[in-house]
């Protein structure tokens, strides 16, 4: 299964292909992607639809109007783009820790589980589990997935990044015992990748094929 | 005053995005208008975007007004990014509305809104290089993403067609051959010249009903059949999860009142 980023890319590069060359760009993507067949007619219809509409007469006045709404739109976006930049930076500055302690929260906020997380990335719920507790070296993770979690978790892709890129997560018994607690250790994102019994060839395929964030 | 993050040579950042294993680039005259305008002083920058006709050369390309918000945005200039949004809105208005007219008229106004949002959340959004097309191919990722609205809206359309469809029973009244409905070899709506096609828009496909309008959009437009022999081709039957008799139902029906539109017409 293909995540949403990468079906968007494809459907990006096929309409720009579809303008110039009709059914036949049509074909040749079906054959390429069998399992977005459906997509693909759809988009191809919405393009020959999108041209076939005529330019629509507008009075001066309904176009102003609409330039307004829009206006108003965009403005409110800018506001709360800026806003949350703001108070994410002061956010970060004030407890970053208790920002960066885990993913599960939010994971549940958004209405998701580890489970369908690891279906919406094309990852196992292991490996989930494992960058929840940052058990994985940071430099190793594509910066793909940090992109993928932003999306689906409705977060900035720095907030992700910034997690994933703190120490490892302690286990909570460690202060039970008699020595200084140890750091897990961090694996590697392509091992973890290679010897996941629940990955598909597909899928290992496809996260092998992204390089690293520190390759990048 | 001098636009301040330029240097004495105009750095145009590259493309980060990946797509097919290849880094997304830029076509060479985007890159170069891009560097052009950016040499520019912030009150030119915005006076050169804001002008000139699509047709001219040295139109401002839309992938450059995407870039020049990116980066004011990046470095903070908030007036300047709220100028060259103002000139992108003014820019799409038209084309988003164009777009939208395959929706029901009562779905219209969200239907823009959504759109206005879907495009510019991801234009501002710079802790991403998720949209970095829009640099590469501006309008068929405009497209790409008015889309996505309109067929958000569709759903929404046809679950509202569907409830009102509960009150008639549409497989019990069928007295049509379940035969292809034979098409009018003169009626081509893909060829008709725009002031035809405008009233066909704006007057007969008022007249249809919602399940009727789309499956003639479907057919006659997207050129989708009404049933396939090939199991992976999408249908207009499998789409609305009727049987290939009830769409031929639908379809006979707005083709008589096209029909009936256009003999009133003297077309």
């Amino acid at each position: 299964m293909r995540d949403m980023i990468e079906v968007e890319s494809i459907m990006n590069e096929f309409l720009a292909d579809f303008e110039t060359g009709g059914d036949a760009v049509l074909k040749q993507y079906a054959d390429r992607y069998p399992d977005l067949i459906e997509e693909l007619y759809e988009r191809a219809g919405l393009a020959r639809m999108f041209n076939f509409m005529p330019e629509v007469e507008m009075t001066p006045e309904k176009e102003v109007s609409l330039n307004l709404r829009a206006s108003s739109i965009v403005q409110n976006l800018l506001y709360e783009a800026g806003a949350t930049a703001t108070s994410q930076a002061d956010a970060a500055k004030v407890e970053e820790k208790a920002e960066l302690e885990n993913l599960t929260g939010r994971i549940v906020e958004v209405g998701e589980s580890f489970e369908t997380i690891g279906k919406k990335t094309r990852l196992s719920t292991h490996i989930v589990r494992k960058l929840n507790k940052r058990q994985i070296t940071p430099e190793t993770i594509p910066k793909r997935l940090f992109q993928l979690f932003a999306e689906l978790l409705s977060l900035p892709f720095e907030v992700i990044e910034r997690f994933s890129t703190g120490p490892p997560v302690i286990s909570s018994g460690s202060y039970k015992a008699d020595s200084a607690p140890k750091f897990p250790a961090q694996s590697d994102f392509a091992d973890l990748i290679k010897y996941d019994p629940d990955l598909s060839d597909e899928d290992k395929e496809y996260w092998l094929s992204i390089p690293p964030a520190s390759e990048m | 005053m001098r636009n301040s993050i330029v240097k004495q040579e105009v750095e145009v950042e590259p493309l980060t995005k990946m797509s097919s294993g290849k880094l997304l680039e830029r076509r060479p005259e985007v890159g170069a208008q891009i560097a052009e305008v950016l040499g520019l002083d912030l009150e030119a920058l915005k006076s050169r975007v804001n002008g000139g006709d699509h047709n001219e050369p040295g139109y401002v390309k839309p992938e450059v007004v995407v870039y020049l918000i990116r980066h004011f945005r990046k470095i903070g200039e908030k007036a300047t990014v709220e100028s060259l949004t103002t000139t992108m809105i003014t820019r799409l208005t038209r084309a988003i509305n164009r777009r939208i007219q395959v929706i029901a008229e009562n779905l219209r106004d969200d239907c823009f809104a959504e759109a206005i949002s879907n495009i510019f959340t991801r234009i501002i959004d710079i802790s991403t290089d998720r949209d970095d097309y829009a640099q590469v191919s501006f309008w068929p990722w405009f497209n790409n993403r008015v889309m996505d609205t309109v067929r958000r809206h569709f759903k929404v359309q046809e679950k509202d067609a569907r409830t009102d469809s509960l009150t008639r029973d549409d497989e019990d009244d069928d007295d049509f051959d379940d035969e292809d409905v034979p098409e009018d070899p003169d009626f081509r709506p893909g060829d008709m010249p725009d002031k035809e096609r405008e009233l066909l828009v704006r007057e007969a496909l008022g007249l249809l009903t919602e399940n009727e309008r789309i499956v003639f959009l479907l057919r006659y437009i997207w050129g989708w059949k009404v049933e396939s022999k090939d199991p992976g081709e999408p249908t207009i039957s499998k789409r609305f999860g009727k049987t290939p008799k009830t769409i031929r139902n639908w379809l006979n029906s707005a083709e008589e009142k096209i029909a009936k539109w256009r003999d009133q017409r003297g077309t």
